[in-house]
């Protein structure tokens, strides 16, 4: 009698994988960033805020090798773990709500309109509307 | 930096603009939320518009538009300026009081400049 298959790890790592980039995506906003912080890893959220797009992007890549690993499993007629299974699932809703998370409407801060798309020659009536008054101009990247 | 400065008429125009690799969209809550002053308007500017404005008008007056200190790269950004009462943009992008870049090196520069025009002026 042959001993049995190993259990597919790969869709277990994969899914953890993906989890970890999600999280990492998410540091800009969860409760994560105050115990990294305190752990001594200062500027880990603005870092990962930055690269944001790319970790999830990484985190989708990794969760697809998650499903073809688990399909390839089955196929190969090997027994796939419940366990295995549900981290792969949690990863997908996870990794789910943090694209949602991305594309949120904007929030505004309190007493702003939100952000407007330029139009040079408002922007520059705006100007010129409220030339009695002291004003600031600022030229900045989002990331 | 705004909170410290009181002038309820003071206007500030933030323009946000894609420079980065990782700028793929507009501004999100996070960045917006950077700015939570009401007395500032956000602009996301993706054509980099003001930029060429501002860099059209700085071949004639470099110094008066972009600072003593700037930076050389194509696009203007990571740039702050400061305007008083009565100037006006007509043709060209206006001389500012005070301009520079990067905001991190002309930062205690500019809020000098902006707490002596908040301050009272002697008649």
């Amino acid at each position: 009698m042959s001993p049995p298959a190993p259990p597919p790890r790969g869709a277990l790592a994969s899914s953890l994988a993906a989890v970890l980039s999600v999280l990492a995506a998410l540091s800009c906003c969860l409760p994560l960033g105050p115990f990294l912080l305190a752990a001594g890893f200062a500027g880990a959220s603005g870092f990962f805020l930055s690269l944001q797009p790319y970790v999830i992007a990484f985190a989708v890549l990794i969760l697809a090798f998650g499903f073809a690993q688990a399909f390839r499993a089955r196929k190969c007629g090997r027994r796939r773990r419940v366990f295995n299974v549900a981290v792969l699932l949690c990863s997908t809703g996870l990794v789910a709500a943090a694209i949602l998370f991305s594309f949120a409407p904007l929030i505004a801060p309190a007493g702003q309109s939100g952000v407007v798309a330029f139009d040079l020659a408002s922007f520059r009536e705006s100007f010129n509307a409220a030339a009695d008054r002291t004003r600031i101009v600022v030229l900045l990247s989002p990331t | 930096m705004l909170r410290t400065v009181r002038d309820p008429n003071l206007r500030v125009f933030v323009v946000w603009e894609p420079v980065l690799l990782t700028d793929w969209h507009a501004p999100g809550s996070g960045a917006v939320a950077r700015i939570p002053d009401a007395r500032a308007r956000q602009f996301w500017d993706p054509k980099h518009l003001l930029s060429a404005e501002i860099r059209r008008a700085a071949q004639s007056n470099e110094t008066g538009v972009l600072g003593e200190r700037r930076m050389h790269a194509a696009v203007v950004w990571d740039f702050v300026a400061l305007y008083p009462p009565g100037v006006r943009w007509t043709a060209a992008f206006p001389a500012a009081q005070f301009a520079g870049a990067p905001v991190v090196r002309v930062i205690d520069d500019f809020r000098q400049q902006l707490l002596a025009e908040g301050s009272p002026r002697p008649s």
